[in-house]
């Protein structure tokens, strides 16, 4: 490395740093790609494996008929609807009397705590004997409100696909609508905040006050928090559903707005609850143990790797929720595995005596967010360059 | 079998208890502690031994986000204390 960082040797860092980040980018482009040639699934195959007793056979895309030792015992539809994590799909299984027989979930990008809760409630087993006709009243399962509102509508879109395309009968699903309700007016505003009232906070009072309603708010009460399967579904269609988690696209679309007309990120360090919670933490203990300069390079570089890892797992299976070690939905929605919550407890800890311990050497999200602008950057120079020589170029001439 | 798991973690909790109440008890003489921060210690230490209590047996029964919440709720509100003791005695020093 040059001793007196000339300009020349800056400028050759920085030339570096952008071929990596384009080469990361084709990296990760080729994953998708790889993604989409492979994960081409057959709801049909799911189906036999998982019922094995019966013979599945298909009638149209989404319509099928099973039978057992030759004989047809009913009809089957497969409906999809999106939930928290994104899509998910289930199988409807009429019988001939068109009362249903069995539900069974099939493919779900849910964050794996959620969709545990949901299973141990036996949430379908509510559908056995309901007939077709009539749209079923199942409650939600507290907790995991989407992904039951979510099921309940891929449910209903099957029964429907059933009544019409196989029974011929009139159908009663009405489209869902989309409502923008106080939750969708509160991360708005607090989107407002962050553009514009966040400068204005430079007292530690006022500053602690507003990362406790952050926490509060919107960690435990809604609930809301950017994860990294949000950024990555983006890339591979499985956000959220639109009409159910209005919210969240709010959130993430005026965050990646921010940073790519603006340039700044408005969420981390601002209304993220789980720095204003380690911000508190902090705050409490009043230390601040120093990481030497090696030791964050070496962290710099592993959190670098651990996240081009997590997309490129996320684009090739299309599951945002295979790689994900995020703790935001053990800690606010108090759901998690034995491991998750030893991992939680842990970053806390840590939290208490290094600032800011998660958002600097281990959140996949900020490093994500800092990557679009460091894009965004490198399109800009290129912009202003080529601009450049165009313009030396008419001089000469 | 004769241990289950459970005997051992009564045996814990009474070392734990009775190691904190002397912990207590020889901090309070060695630097005349305040009834403030022996409240607080004492309430720390409460806490702590009934995080372990409860997310140890949670772990034993297979439940394991009892175990987890158990720790987040008392278990860190624990350590959180003993740190602000901590910190208190240090700086009446």
């Amino acid at each position: 490395m040059c001793p007196n960082s000339c300009k020349s040797c800056r400028t050759g860092t920085i030339r570096n740093k952008s071929k990596v980040t384009l080469i990361v980018l084709g990296l990760l482009l080729l994953s998708l790609l790889l993604g989409n040639y492979f994960t081409s699934g057959d709801n049909f195959s799911e189906i036999t494996q998982k019922l094995p007793e019966y013979r599945i056979n298909p009638l149209n895309e989404n319509i099928f008929e099973y039978y057992v030792n030759d004989s047809l015992m009913g009809f089957g539809a497969i409906g999809q609807s999106k939930g928290y994590g994104g899509p998910l799909t289930v199988a409807v299984l009429a019988s001939r009397d068109t009362s249903i027989r069995q539900v069974v979930p099939l493919l779900n990008t849910e964050t794996p705590s959620f969709y545990q809760k949901f299973i141990n409630q036996e949430f379908f087993k509510f559908y056995s004997g309901e007939s077709l006709y009539v749209e079923p009243v199942v409650n939600a399962v507290s907790g995991a409100t989407v992904t039951s509102n979510a099921y309940q509508l891929a449910v209903s879109k099957a029964m429907n696909q059933l009544l019409e395309e196989q029974f011929h009968k009139e159908t009663w699903l009405i489209k869902p609508k989309m409502n923008f309700n106080k939750n969708e007016w509160i991360v708005l505003v607090f989107m407002l905040c962050s553009f514009w009232l966040f400068r204005l906070i430079k007292n530690r009072k006022t500053k602690l006050l507003w990362y406790l309603v952050v926490v509060v708010l919107m960690g435990f009460i809604l609930k809301i928090q950017l994860s990294s399967t949000h950024l990555s579904g983006l890339a591979i269609n499985k956000m959220p559903g639109l009409y159910n988690n209005l919210n969240i696209w709010i959130l993430v679309i005026g965050v990646i707005l921010g940073i790519l007309i603006l340039g700044r990120n408005y969420y981390c360090f601002r209304i993220c609850p789980f720095h204003a919670l380690q911000y508190l933490l902090s705050q409490i203990s009043d230390i601040n143990i120093k990481t030497g300069k090696k030791l964050n390079t070496v962290l710099k570089y592993g959190l670098a790797t651990v996240v081009f890892l997590y997309y490129t797992i996320t684009f090739i299976t299309h599951d945002p929720t295979k790689a994900l070690y995020e703790p935001f939905s053990t800690l606010f929605s108090l759901q998690g595995t034995g491991l998750q919550w030893l991992f939680l407890i842990l970053i806390l800890i840590a939290a208490f005596l290094i600032k800011n311990v998660f958002c600097r050497f281990m959140c996949p999200v900020g490093y994500s967010l800092s990557y679009i602008q460091s894009l965004r950057l490198i399109i800009l120079n290129n912009i202003k360059k080529s601009k450049k020589n165009d313009h030396e170029k008419n001089k000469i001439i | 079998m004769i241990f289950s798991g459970i005997e051992l973690l009564f045996f814990a909790l009474g070392v734990l208890t009775t190691l904190s109440i002397v912990a207590i008890v020889h901090y309070n003489k060695k630097y005349k502690l305040s009834w403030k921060i022996v409240g607080l210690l004492l309430v720390s230490a409460f806490l702590a031994v009934f995080a372990v209590a409860w997310s140890g047996s949670s772990l034993i029964e297979g439940e394991n986000q009892a175990a987890g919440v158990g720790g987040l709720f008392f278990g860190f509100p624990a350590f959180i204390g003993f740190f602000i003791a901590r910190k208190r005695i240090l700086n009446s020093k």
